[in-house]
């Protein structure tokens, strides 16, 4: 009797652990269907973030994307996986960089964002890097509002969550710069398709 | 009466001044009416994939002369007269270098030979807006190989402006990678041209074409 209680004693945590292991866990599945498990576990899109340059010779704009492989423990926010805070300045160069292998002179690109004096000193030092970008961790669509000058595009750039949205910022922000109507627009989509 | 008649008076001063007032209001209406919307293209560039640290680069999508096919209809760089003759058909002539003029403004040996827009097909495949008839693409061989296709858009009568004609096709080239090939747009008097360049053209690259005789 003592050799089998001793061996009941023994093997009590060898049962316990195997009950731990083969008992099936109780899941309350509710209403938890396929669609949404699938969009739980859909792997959130690296960040993406577009600058609009300008060729302002020819009057051209072309929208330069840098996606950026996310850093290892990166956490995503509703499906977007953050951007960096401070954009190196080799990414910006690179979005001139892609302008200026079409242009026919490297000054002649500029960033899509222009000061209100750009019409008479159109150089690069009067635009500007920060508001020619939208980051996809903030906005869906990038937009451009223009007016014409004369000999070139007097430009402006906004964000948005949608192309309507994005292109009032960037036509409230041209029209408060340079104090005019901003009729030619142009938007499309931070991320490539 | 003389009231009737000054007041007839009256009317017509009080008429003329409306229509005049009403003139310049429409005057000032059209002065004040606002500029037509209009859109502007965004030509789009190839993405490009960086590192965390923001330091390396590549292309987000790797290219290969076959993304070039696609867009010229089956056209790649390095091709041969007699291999771009069979794959434009409607050139309706076997072209061989011997036989192709040679292009002056190049100093190598560069030869050509040219094609009218209406019968480039695929060529000018993503073009819907309009173009003159004298438009024209000219083939391009450097030493043998094709090297550079020129698409230069004119006016005429019926197209005053084939501006928009040629920034269609010129935003089908502008997504391609440098390593595949190089692209530009620019206007040389009254042509608006579309460059597209073999990347290993070197000094050639940078080479555009001047219309003579403006």
């Amino acid at each position: 009797m003592r050799t089998w209680l001793r061996l009941a004693v023994l093997g009590l945590p060898l049962l316990a652990s195997t009950a731990g292991r083969g008992s099936p866990l109780d899941f309350d599945l509710g209403n938890y269907d396929a669609s949404q498990a699938l969009e739980d576990t859909a792997q959130p899109r690296d960040c993406t973030v577009t600058y609009l340059v300008e060729d302002f010779v020819t009057n051209e704009t072309f929208a330069a994307r840098m996606q950026f492989t996310p850093a290892p423990h990166a956490i995503a926010l509703k499906g977007h996986l953050p951007c960096p805070t401070f954009v190196p300045p080799r990414v910006t160069e690179a979005a001139l960089e892609g302008c200026r292998e079409h242009a026919d002179k490297k000054a002649d690109c500029v960033f899509a964002d222009m000061s209100r004096g750009f019409h008479e000193s159109p150089l690069l030092s009067d635009t500007s890097e920060n508001a020619a970008r939208c980051a996809s961790d903030q906005a869906s669509q990038i937009a451009i509002a223009c007016r014409n000058a004369g000999n070139f595009d007097v430009c402006n750039v906004g964000c948005g969550e949608d192309r309507d949205a994005a292109i009032l910022a960037a036509r409230n922000r041209c029209q408060a710069k340079h104090r005019t109507a901003c009729p030619i627009t142009g938007a499309l989509p931070v991320r490539a398709p | 009466m003389p009231g009737r008649h000054n007041g007839g008076s009256r009317g017509r001063g009080t008429l003329r001044a409306a229509l005049l007032a009403g003139m310049v209001s429409v005057a000032g209406v059209a002065a004040a009416a606002p500029a037509l919307d209009t859109t502007k293209r965004i030509l789009v560039l190839p993405s490009l994939q960086w590192n965390d640290s923001g330091v390396a680069w590549n292309y987000a999508t790797q290219q290969a002369p076959d993304n070039l096919a696609r867009v010229t209809g089956g056209l790649t760089f390095g091709l041969t007269p007699e291999e771009v003759s069979r794959r434009l058909p409607d050139l309706g002539a076997n072209l061989h270098w011997s036989e192709l003029p040679v292009a002056n403004e190049f100093s190598e040996d560069v030869r050509y030979v040219w094609i009218p827009m209406q019968t480039a097909g695929a060529l000018r495949a993503p073009v819907t807006a309009c173009f003159g008839e004298p438009s024209y693409v000219v083939l391009l061989f450097l030493h043998g190989d094709l090297f550079r296709i020129s698409w230069r858009f004119l006016p005429d009568r019926n197209c005053p402006n084939p501006h928009a004609a040629a920034e269609e096709l010129y935003a089908s080239y502008v997504p391609l990678a440098t390593t595949v090939a190089f692209s530009a747009h620019y206007r040389t008097g009254f042509a608006e041209v579309v460059d597209v360049t073999e990347p290993g053209a070197r000094s050639l690259i940078e080479q555009r074409w001047q219309m003579r005789g403006q």
